[in-house]
């Protein structure tokens, strides 16, 4: 039995290195805490007027592990804190966040994905995307982009803006984005029977050129195999001429649908939303396949022509009939919703409240712009596109027989 | 229904594996696996924290020799406070090369540094240290899937590495270590380096490098380290680079360690005995702006009730210097007491 003096005195025999470091680790605690500094209360992830504040935190290893998988979808837990003090509202969930995106996991803005515990929902969903929109300048795009296309008819995903902490250093301004899966249908209550989604831009509308379905397409439900429909769908327009494309298509594809979101995505001049962004569903009620937007931050940032060449957009363009009820349908949208003093109050309403969220985005904060500078190019944006895709849609439709 | 599947899903591989060393084969004899591991209860309360926390993990190592010469290595964790998850955390095949070399294959930690050459369950102070924490998303430090070369001398005391890793973010990573314990009397010296290049942004990748250099002294009771760390922040380096428009523009950081222990054993049979631990630490995230820094306290004990069973309690001070005055935060502060058994 080693009595405590006897294992104090092999202490004390220890070398003399050892001995002046337990005396330096003795002697330095006390001397930091007397040393006269000022603890103070910090917040290190401050919550941002305005909008909601969304507090990551994960342990050092979950979060190696998500920074060396950028390019799979590995889930690691974290804890989340959603914070917006305006609305009284403080939530804190145990969720698992992995890498989210197709090209968007290449930019360092990075874009996630939130998978909470089944019957522990999050804004009341199981399944949330944090996206980081990193080809979006403004912020703006997706906001005035689902607007129009809301306006068009077309269910669009709820988006809500909010300020991103992980670990407490600022990520920059996200946006919360419900993504397209069965229980978003659900939630609408439009029942469905498949679900596929448009991916990597090779989502082409014709088997020609050997086009793989399996390359352009992912089946997100059922989860199988099973692509006979789409590939039916495809067969039929691959098959098809300007002449009988309506006739082929009826009792399988909304093509008035197809119309529809033609027009809304030219008249936002959303140039990457007819081999990519998109999911074709079909609709159980209608028995007919249909088209689901989804992302679209480009919106406004690029022209794109009337008639944007994919092998449907082009039998369309050459069927007449098809092509007078898609001229018309853009003139309506560009004088309906999406007429520039409309959009332009969104923008006004949106930009000061994401203004100081943006604003310390260190993201963006690099290309030295503030969100007010953004948003008034945003505003010239619109402006142009509309006067320019107006003028060309009146004598387009001035010049049919 | 549906969370039972999703269980089943997360418990499938650790059953199969108890399952599968429960039915080999007598040819596969008990001798050939050896297990590691612990079974803790943590008690957790952070600064400015919801609350505080109560959770229970367990690691599970397990080693099979196949033969002379080749081994292979898998470990699992799970954490109540994640959810019912196990972590799939190391995979790898082990080559002996001799007796003093070996060759690993897998997923494994990369060496570098004193505190990622033990193991977690092993060190004197509960978590990691601050330093480690801050480094370990930057991927200096943690595991990644490589290529490992180890030479562990059984007689000039000089042990070395070297290994190649990457991952799925395409960051390449190349590490070298050396140690001696000839140099110095009853003190391991080493130098450890890491160099990486990240692709962080489209186009653009950040080149990084991070230098360790340590001394350390372990014994049956007395233990201490002292290390010192140089290095780039990929992260901060990026944002760095938007904002200078420069690509060569990098940040580094700097920090130290010093932890001490010893063993006031109080029964040579059952290793009874109470351990005081005390550690200084001190991190600059950014040289260009040294006064913003932090330091981190620990002044912690460990009540050994045996070998394998440890009672434990952390106190752990973070103080950040905000550079402008002389005030600190204390984010990051907590207080951890723990319950371990490990074997």
């Amino acid at each position: 039995m080693n009595s405590p003096r006897s294992a104090l005195r092999r202490y004390l025999s220890f070398s003399f290195a050892g001995k002046i470091l337990h005396l330096w680790l003795l002697v330095s605690l006390p001397m930091v805490f007397w040393s006269g500094c000022d603890l103070i209360d910090t917040d290190p992830s401050p919550s941002l007027p305005g909008l909601a504040t969304i507090k990551l935190k994960l342990t050092a290893e979950a979060q190696q592990t998500l920074n060396a998988n950028r390019n799979l979808n590995v889930f690691v837990p974290a804890d989340l804190v959603y914070d917006y003090p305006e609305k009284g509202i403080r939530e804190r969930h145990s969720v698992e966040i992995r890498n989210a995106g197709q090209f968007s996991r290449r930019y360092f803005k990075h874009s996630y994905r939130l998978r909470m515990p089944a019957g522990r929902p999050f804004r009341g969903k199981t399944i949330l995307n944090l996206s980081s929109q990193p080809t979006d300048d403004t912020k703006l795009r997706s906001v005035l982009g689902y607007t129009v296309l809301r306006a068009a008819g077309f269910e669009v995903p709820e988006l809500e803006p909010v300020a991103v902490y992980i670990n407490d250093r600022y990520q920059g301004l996200h946006y919360l984005i419900e993504p397209i899966d069965r229980s978003f249908f659900d939630r609408r209550h439009i029942p469905i029977t498949a679900l596929f989604e448009a991916r990597m831009l090779e989502a082409r509308w014709s088997y020609s050129n050997g086009f793989n379905l399996r390359l352009g397409y992912a089946k997100v439900f059922p989860e199988d195999e099973n692509f006979s429909e789409l590939d039916r769908l495809i067969r039929r327009i691959t098959d098809s001429t300007p002449e009988n494309i309506e006739q082929n298509l009826a009792s399988i594809f909304d093509l008035q649908s197809y119309i529809n979101y033609t027009a809304a995505q030219v008249v936002i001049q959303n140039f990457d939303s007819w081999n990519n962004n998109f999911h074709l569903y079909h609709d159980d009620g209608l028995n007919v396949m249909r088209l689901q937007p989804w992302d679209v931050d480009h919106a406004y940032d690029s022209e794109v022509a009337i008639h944007p060449s994919t092998a449907l957009n082009d039998l369309i363009a050459a069927n007449l009939t098809l092509r007078q009820r898609y001229l018309s349908r853009l003139l309506e949208l560009l004088d309906g919703p999406a007429n520039p003093p409309s959009l332009i109050s969104i923008v006004w309403a949106e930009a000061p409240r994401l203004a100081e969220a943006y604003d310390r985005d260190p993201y963006y904060r690099s290309a030295g712009k503030t969100m007010v500078e953004q948003a008034l190019e945003l505003e010239n944006q619109i402006v142009a596109s509309h006067g320019r895709l107006r003028a060309e849609v009146v004598r387009l439709l001035a010049e049919l027989p | 229904m549906k969370s039972m599947r999703s269980l089943s899903r997360r418990i499938w591989f650790p059953l199969l594996l108890v399952t599968s060393i429960q039915l080999c084969p007598p040819s596969l004899a008990q001798d050939d696996f050896s297990f590691d591991g612990y079974v803790a209860t943590t008690a957790t309360t952070v600064y400015k924290a919801l609350h505080p926390e109560i959770f229970y993990h367990a690691k599970v190592e397990v080693q099979y020799k196949v033969n002379k010469m080749m081994e292979a290595q898998l470990e699992l964790k799970g954490q109540s406070n994640e959810g019912e998850r196990i972590r799939f955390r190391e995979a790898n095949i082990r080559v002996k090369l001799g007796k003093e070399d070996k060759i690993k294959v897998g997923n494994m930690k990369k060496l570098v540094g004193e505190e990622e050459m033990y193991s977690e369950e092993d060190l004197v102070t509960i978590d990691r240290t601050y330093i480690y924490t801050y480094i370990s998303p930057m991927n200096h430090v943690g595991r990644d899937i490589g290529v490992q070369y180890v030479h562990e001398s059984k007689e000039s005391d000089l042990d070395y590495s070297i290994g190649a890793y990457m991952n799925n973010s395409r960051t390449f990573a190349a590490v070298g270590r050396i140690s001696s314990a000839a140099l110095l009397s009853s003190t391991t010296l080493a130098a450890s380096a890491v160099i990486q290049n990240q692709q962080l942004d489209e186009g653009t990748s950040v080149a990084t490098v991070l230098g360790n250099l340590s001394a350390s002294h372990n014994d049956k009771a007395f233990y201490w380290n002292v290390e010192g760390f140089a290095g780039i922040d990929p992260f901060a380096s990026r944002f760095r680079q938007l904002e200078e428009g420069s690509t060569k523009a990098r940040v580094w950081l700097a920090g130290g360690k010093a932890v001490g222990s010893y063993f006031f054993r109080f029964d040579d049979e059952d290793h009874r005995g109470i351990e005081p631990v005390f550690l200084t630490g001190y991190l600059v995230p950014d040289t260009r702006n040294s006064k913003v820094y932090t330091l981190e306290l620990l002044v912690g004990v460990n009540y050994y009730f045996d070998k394998h069973t440890r009672l434990r309690l952390n106190i752990h001070p973070l103080l950040t210097a905000n550079g402008v005055n002389n005030e600190f935060s204390q984010v990051g502060s907590s207080a951890i007491l723990e319950f371990q058994l490990r074997w």
